[in-house]
């Protein structure tokens, strides 16, 4: 059954890549406001990159309901987590494992890397691929390197929601800022700029800025929540500590 | 840039590398050694895309290799502290 | 130049190569740890050398990759063999040291 499953997606997987390869197109799609928005997008939002124009300039109120979505998510998973860990939490202590050595230094010299390299990507969002919620997502994995490395450090869960709620609310005052000089609601305005430049598209940087943050801070707040409910489970402790004092003796 | 018969044959035994990788990926009795050649294959595959971007002329694919870089470590990294603690 | 540039892409995919044929061929976990990450780590870097010399522009970006590589992959490979090893996986010992020391027949176990 597992073979099956695997050969299924393996076949899969070449199909994708025949087609990357080989470039047919899989049917057309006539799309009349894909092809206005090919058109008109450069000229009128002035961003490098097409797909933020679209994502933040002429969608951006669908961005903003994306964000309230995984806010809801995030929030009711970590209402679940908490409410599991006040029932597991009194009955076992928790034991922390011995670490390595090389995975723990590393992990404190790699967080500064990936932390810039998760703002570089949500500051570039409007010039190259990338944005709002994939550096968002680097930044989350910046935060979770050290729960790996060394599993029961704390978090800072009350800094992580003042990032979020500040992130959220700069995303919505600067579509209010765009009501009060008469135009739409989160319509760009601050002017294109020269378009291929760090300061350019007028707000859509800002406005990725704050999506990256809000992302980053809650990805990061629920992967600590899973990894403290990690840490509490009672027997997989136990085994493991025992296991290492054997095979220490055994050799 | 159109690339001549050496690049072609390099471009020939990366791909082949990532077929093997891919093999490793399938058949792989335990799921340490679906890790270890996906490690592998991430290390190719990083390499690989900057061999794209030197096809397609354009340097937003190295953007992409330092993107998958860092994911694919942390990822790695996750998946080692499961089989480290899981026992499989 | 260009001839340069090639001859080191042709070294680093045939690197890659190897490493990825050891991850089929060898016995063992940690010996498919050690082919994979070595020799596919400095064919990686070689290749990236390589297109750094047919786009002398990229050399910094490039450069980030290679220390990137440099960093990454020995972590990340003895963070899985360390966990390899503390699930309880033994090492694999060649069968012709074990009983008769004149067995050549690459049996696998």
């Amino acid at each position: 059954m597992r073979n099956v499953s695997a050969l299924v997606f393996a076949s899969g997987l070449a199909f994708l890549l025949l087609v990357i390869t080989w470039q047919f197109v899989v049917g057309g799609a006539p799309m009349l406001i894909g092809e206005a928005i090919l058109q008109q997008g450069a000229d009128k939002i002035g961003s490098a990159n097409l797909v933020t124009s679209v994502v933040l300039g002429y969608r951006g109120i669908d961005t903003l309901g994306e964000i309230a979505i995984l806010f809801t998510a995030s929030t009711a998973t970590s209402l679940v987590l908490s409410s599991l860990s006040a029932k597991t939490s009194s009955s076992k202590k928790v034991v922390i494992r011995d670490d390595g050595t090389i995975l723990a230094s590393s992990a404190s010299l790699f967080f500064p890397l990936l932390i810039t390299l998760g703002m570089y990507i949500i500051l570039h969002g409007h010039l190259t691929p990338g944005g709002g919620f994939q550096g968002g997502v680097i930044l989350a994995a910046a935060f979770f390197l050290p729960l790996l490395a060394v599993p029961g450090r704390g978090v800072n869960h009350s800094g992580l929601a003042l990032v979020e709620g500040f992130a959220g609310a700069s995303f919505i005052i600067i579509g209010i800022i765009a009501l009060f000089q008469g135009n739409a609601f989160l319509q760009p305005f601050f002017g294109h700029g020269e378009m291929g430049s760090l300061v350019s598209a007028g707000t859509l940087p800002l406005l990725y800025t704050a999506v990256g943050l809000k992302v980053g801070a809650e990805l990061s707040g629920l992967l600590a929540n899973l990894a403290e409910i990690g840490e509490i489970v009672p027997e997989s402790t136990d085994l493991q500590a025992s296991s290492m004092q054997t095979e220490s003796n055994g050799s | 840039m159109t690339f001549n018969l050496l690049e072609q044959i390099a471009a020939g035994f990366i791909g082949a590398a990532l077929l093997l990788g891919l093999i490793r990926l399938i058949i792989g009795p335990d799921a340490p050694d679906r890790v270890i050649s996906a490690d592998t294959m991430s290390v190719i595959i990083t390499a690989g895309l900057t061999v794209f971007a030197a096809y397609f002329n354009s340097a937003l694919f190295l953007d992409v290799a330092l993107v998958y870089g860092a994911i694919s470590f942390i990822g790695i990294i996750a998946i080692s502290r499961v089989i480290e603690g899981g026992k499989s | 130049m260009r001839l340069i540039a090639d001859v080191i892409l042709l070294l680093g995919a045939i690197f890659c190569f190897l490493g990825a044929l050891g991850l089929i061929r060898m016995p063992d976990i940690y010996n498919r740890i050690q082919a994979g990450t070595k020799a596919a780590t400095l064919g990686s870097i070689a290749i990236i050398l390589g297109v750094g010399l047919l786009y002398p522009d990229w050399w910094t970006k490039l450069l980030c990759i290679i220390g990137f590589l440099l960093f990454t992959s020995p972590v990340s490979s003895s963070v899985l063999s360390r966990a390899v090893y503390l699930s309880g996986i033994k090492p694999w010992v060649k069968p012709s040291r074990q009983q008769k020391p004149l067995n050549t027949s690459g049996e696998k176990s």
